[in-house]
């Protein structure tokens, strides 16, 4: 192989961004399996990642200050501290999560913050690093070469890195064996990196291979450990499963919580026959998820079809394997997203029950909207009957537990005739267009049907007087929970905080202080930047939760969706490398023409909803992502290209991207919903245009 | 002194980042949290009071006046020492200019009408309805709390009835309950309230039962006695350190308590909650029955519960059913007479049999009494007396 006229500098920028892209996934997942995995999180784990690449990026700078010669030995040697980091990091987020917090508890915000920032900052702060000390030693050796070829190569790296993990890696490969994969293309790259060859750089080399090794080798015992024994572990495109045998029991563990038990038969009985006693001949059921024994009360009623949905097909597999759910004839599992599916089939059942969790994350909240229950009536037989449910509430109803209860009746009210909250484990919530009757032993005793929990139970558990309390609980006044105005994640968010008694308004406020900080040292073309990564990421997100909401979560699909908002940026930064025209008048038409697609899918989402071509999703995703990316070269134009503007340039599209993902997901999606949120994108696109128009080009 | 290996110095380092960085060193970057501490004992609230006293106010009966207008409440081991305007670990108790004031009386945040077994009592005036009330505030911080909306929070913060000692009787009298259970939250932290109640209650012939997690001091505890009909009082576990990790309380005053009760008379079961990973070991459990053996004997129902996720303890499994029925046996079998299993429906722990001559004497279907086969407090096939406050009548089924 020959080297480039570069000395292989662009080789390195890519394999880091294929390598950095497929750990910050990794990344994730291991949060995800080891924190609460909702929004929030995600949002932090994503602002830490480019806030510590931002400040990495910066550091080059006073790096460059500092020896004034940028040296192809010390890109390689920090290249290769990326992989052990990779390893360590990984290893100390699984062992140190119950170091630090009591085992099985949820953590706090400000918890999270704190170990998130903590262990995600060594690999992060490098991969912002060596992107413009790339640059500084490639000028080294070509005093005029432009930092957009490094903005272009990183990017060309971070499509193929995400397209390698979304669609390859992560349906056959742990999390170590991926990190040994992604990191071989960055060592080969490295091994060709023109004058970076010493004796410290092969050290490194070695300790690189040796820690990848480690891990892979030590995969299953760098797990955390939990009260009986391991019986199996798989990663599965949608998380971590874990199966654990404590004393003849089994627990299915689905990143890191425990969703699934052999041995619950009160909440079996209350999830089945709170609604099935209420249908006079249960023939075809609709399953969405399941609890542990369903089938065994379900059977009771001899159905002649029980249909199950699990978006994850392993989560079923595993199910049926170690005995969590009886296996029947009657059975038909179908691995598919439930909305996705009904909005294609044309069966229909005497009952839909949704056996999920309580919502904590708004893919699970999709199913608690009045889309779905529109969706879910239509599927149903008259007197057919959808039951739901969320956390219950022991004796008390507090102000939250009332808003939410309020926000899922009012949604059903919107669509079903009657709507009857039964209080047991969960807050069942019966609905169907005819009326609900609340004796549901008598039910059970009419029909024949033995129980054991409910026979026993219901009349001390579920008297009249707590039923009648929790049903006049509903607030007509409540915001109904929507698709696209989420009202009851919005007290989720508010729950999360008040569990732990914390407060959001500390953190917000801190950052706030510091944006304001931050955005006074930007020069203007910076700033359009720091919008420009705002607005991508917002975006993304934007599309991401709007296309859920109307198809679905299609695994593939969504990988395309995020792939595309990443590639879009490479031609677009290409095309505006070339660019030859008034680079002002570029930067305010693309920030016009990005204000307008904001427009423009507000205007289709407010009108036309489910109508809309997925195409219109990807094409939307595509657009936005070559604006942002057209952008980038002429902007870095504007500021002089040189190193230092480089680095405060990749630092302010980082950082942009970073404010972007924590005002969309903690504040505009929850508390203003999607449509607002696209609006406010198109606002903040529209006031980097008046700055652009403001630029005088200093070259 | 040892040497420190590379790997220790490695994971000490980076628990040294984390620690810092997430509030386990105590002067966090990021703030605190209760999940993340060795001991999550709560802490008094510096100038959270209210400016005057409320409706639902009332003088303390325990405390102490310090200097300067500070105060010490005697109430429970927490022994909160607050100056003007603090406000104590437990919430309800606030100090007003040099007075101590409670904020929680006749303001029930909670009041429902309970089968007396789900207390849980067994030996208990069978098959009879308790009118439960509780108000906000408690004195520990239970990660695994069921009530901690109510619980963890200002008694100013929740709804409330307005319902004051001499309503709560009358509600009780009006439903038909031959007993007022204080419950839910902490009632130790209603101590007025619960007491001036319960005084009333008895002169109108109504018993009471207390359901606490035990943690209060000897003095308050006397005097709450000689109202007290039963109680059913949390043991934890026998482990200080795990009191101090799960629930953020000590265990020696909790086991005072049972000393205190018994010694007194008062009619008490015992409930443990089984947390997988925190002290769910055989020799944990044969401690605990020798303590009890050694200081309460053999006579008083222990209620072994099944765990399940909840509060701030939500990434754990349940306990296995398997693990309960063992531990049953074992209590059975270190000399208690009187063990029984809750959250297991349908099980034979969840029925009465006599310890001399082990045949069935009540049998239990959820709240229902099936069966039930003691006559004056007796074994009705061999007149062994077996303990409780058992009602004149056969119970209706």
């Amino acid at each position: 192989m020959k080297r480039r006229g570069d000395g292989g500098i662009r080789f390195v920028v890519v394999a880091t961004g294929i390598a950095s892209v497929a750990v910050q996934l990794v990344f994730v997942r291991e949060y995800l399996a080891l924190f609460k995995g909702n929004e929030i999180v995600i949002a932090l784990i994503f602002f830490f990642w480019l806030v510590s690449g931002g400040l990495g990026t910066l550091a080059a700078k006073w790096f460059q200050g500092g020896t004034a010669t940028a040296s192809p030995k010390i890109l390689a040697f920090f290249s290769y501290l990326l992989a052990i980091f990779a390893v360590c990091q990984v290893s100390a987020i699984r062992q140190l999560r119950d170091v630090i917090f009591s085992h099985g508890t949820s953590v706090g915000f400000y918890a999270t913050v704190g170990f998130v920032a903590s262990t995600i900052l060594p690999y992060a702060l490098i991969v912002g690093f060596v992107l413009p000390y790339s640059l500084m030693v490639a000028r080294q050796r070509f005093k005029d070469y432009p930092g957009n070829w490094i903005y272009m190569a990183d990017n060309a790296g971070d499509v193929a890195g995400g397209v390698l993990f979304s669609f390859v890696l992560v349906h056959w490969l742990s999390p170590y064996q991926t990190l040994l994969i992604v990191h071989l293309p960055l060592m080969l790259a490295l091994w060709w990196l023109a004058s970076a060859s010493s004796i410290q750089n092969a050290v490194a080399c070695v300790l690189a291979l040796v820690a990848l090794l480690t891990g892979v080798l030590f995969e299953e015992r760098l797990l955390p450990t939990r009260p009986g024994q391991r019986v199996h572990y798989a990663e599965s495109r949608y998380g971590r499963i874990e199966v654990f045998d404590d004393e003849g029991e089994i627990s299915i563990f689905t990143d890191g919580s425990p969703s699934f038990f052999s041995n619950n038969p009160a909440l079996a009985e209350e999830v089945v026959h709170f609604p099935l006693s209420q249908v006079d001949q249960p023939r075809r059921l609709l399953l969405i998820s399941t609890v542990g024994g369903i089938m065994e009360e379900i059977a009771k009623y001899h159905p002649e079809r029980v249909d199950y949905l699990e978006i994850d097909p392993m989560v079923a597999r595993m199910q049926l394997l170690f005995g969590t759910m009886a296996s029947m004839e009657e059975l038909v599992v179908i691995s598919q997203d439930a909305r996705a599916y009904l909005a294609d089939t044309s069966v229909c059942y005497d009952a839909i029950l949704v056996c999920l969790p309580e919502p904590e994350t708004f893919q699970v909240n999709r199913f608690y909207t009045d889309g779905f229950f529109e969706l879910a009536k239509a599927h149903l037989v008259p007197g057919g009957v959808l039951s739901f449910g969320m956390a219950g509430v022991a004796n008390y109803i507090s102000e939250s537990k009332r808003e939410k209860l309020s926000s899922l009746a009012n949604a059903a009210k919107y669509v079903f005739k009657h709507v009857m909250i039964i209080p047991g484990r969960r807050l069942f919530f019966m609905c169907r267009d005819m009326p609900i009757r609340t004796d549901v032993p008598a039910l059970l005793e009419e029909k024949g049907i033995e129980t054991h929990y409910i026979r026993s139970y219901y009349i001390g558990d579920q008297t009249d007087q707590r039923i009648r309390q929790v049903n006049n609980a509903v607030d007509a006044n409540v915001d109904p929970n929507r698709d696209l105005s989420p009202k009851f994640m919005q007290q989720v968010f508010v729950d999360w905080f008040s569990l732990h008694g914390e407060s959001p308004k500390g953190f917000i406020l801190t950052l706030t202080a510091m944006i304001i900080v931050y955005l006074f040292q930007l020069s203007r073309s910076q700033w359009i930047l720091f919008t420009t990564g705002c607005v991508n990421m917002g975006a993304e997100m934007v599309t991401i939760f709007a296309f859920q909401m109307l198809y679905g979560y299609i695994y593939l699909q969504v990988g395309v969706l995020v792939t595309l908002f990443l590639t879009g940026l490479l031609p677009g930064a290409y095309i505006g490398g070339r660019f030859g025209g008034d680079r002002r008048k570029g930067l305010m038409v693309m920030d016009l023409l990005l204000c307008l697609m904001f427009l423009g899918f507000f205007l289709i989402l407010l009108c036309i909803r489910q109508s809309v071509p997925v195409v219109v999703f990807y094409g939307f995703g595509l657009a936005v992502s070559f604006c942002c990316g057209f952008q980038f070269p002429l902007a870095l134009r504007v500021s002089g290209d040189s190193t230092t503007a480089a680095a405060h340039s990749f630092s302010a599209d980082l950082v942009g991207a970073a404010f972007g993902v924590l005002l969309v997901s903690l504040v505009l999606i929850p508390f203003a919903g999607v449509l607002w949120a696209t609006l406010c994108l198109a606002f903040i696109k529209l006031t980097s245009c008046f700055i652009a128009g403001t630029i005088h080009e200093t070259t | 002194m040892k040497p420190l290996s590379r790997r220790q110095f490695i994971l000490a380092a980076a628990t040294g980042l984390c620690s810092v960085s997430t509030g386990h060193a105590r002067w966090s970057i990021f703030g605190e949290d209760a999940s993340l501490k060795s001991d999550i004992q709560g802490t008094i609230f510096k100038n959270d009071a209210p400016a005057s006293p409320w409706k639902w106010s009332k003088i303390a009966y325990y405390y102490k006046r310090m200097e300067n207008g500070a105060v010490m409440c005697t109430l429970c081991p927490n022994r909160c020492r607050l100056s003007p305007g603090d406000r104590s670990v437990c919430r309800s108790r606030v100090n007003l200019k040099g007075k101590l004031f409670t904020l929680a009386y006749g303001n029930a945040c909670s009041a429902n009408i309970d089968p007396i077994e789900k207390k849980p009592l067994y030996h208990f005036m069978p098959s009879t309805t308790a009118f439960s009330i509780a108000a906000a505030g408690c004195n520990f911080r239970c990660l695994n709390c069921q009530n901690w909306e109510i619980s963890q929070v200002r008694p100013e913060d929740v709804h409330h009835l307005d319902l004051f000692p001499e309503q709560v009787v009358q509600e009780a009298v009006k439903n038909e309950c031959s007993t007022i259970a204080y419950t839910y939250s902490e009632p130790t932290t209603f101590y007025e309230y619960m007491i001036d109640t319960a005084r009333i209650a008895h002169a109108n012939g109504l018993k009471n039962v207390w359901i606490s997690n035990g943690y209060i001091n000897t003095e308050p505890l006397l005097a709450l006695c000689r109202v007290l009909d039963g109680a059913n009082v949390n043991i934890k576990t026998i482990s200080d350190d795990i009191y101090r990790r799960l629930n953020g309380g000590r265990l020696k005053p909790v086991l005072d308590t049972f000393v205190t009760l018994h010694r007194q008379g008062v009619y008490f079961e015992m409930t443990h909650l089984v947390v997988p990973g925190y002290g769910d070991s055989d020799e944990t459990v044969q401690r605990m029955c020798g303590w009890i053996l050694e200081h309460l004997g053999p006579d008083h129902p222990l209620h072994f519960l099944r765990f399940f996720p909840s509060y701030r303890l939500n990434r754990l499994a349940p306990t296995p059913v398997n693990t309960l029925f063992r531990f049953r046996e074992l209590a059975i079998t270190e000399g208690i007479r009187y063990v029984y299993l809750g959250n297991i429906p349908g099980h034979e722990g969840n029925h009465t049999f006599c310890h001399e001559c082990k045949k069935l004497l009540v049998e239990r279907q959820g709240y229902r009494i099936a069966v039930f086969r003691i006559v004056d407090g007796r074994c009705r096939y061999c007149q062994t007396p077996i303990p409780g406050i058992w009602p004149l009548v056969q119970p209706d089924g």
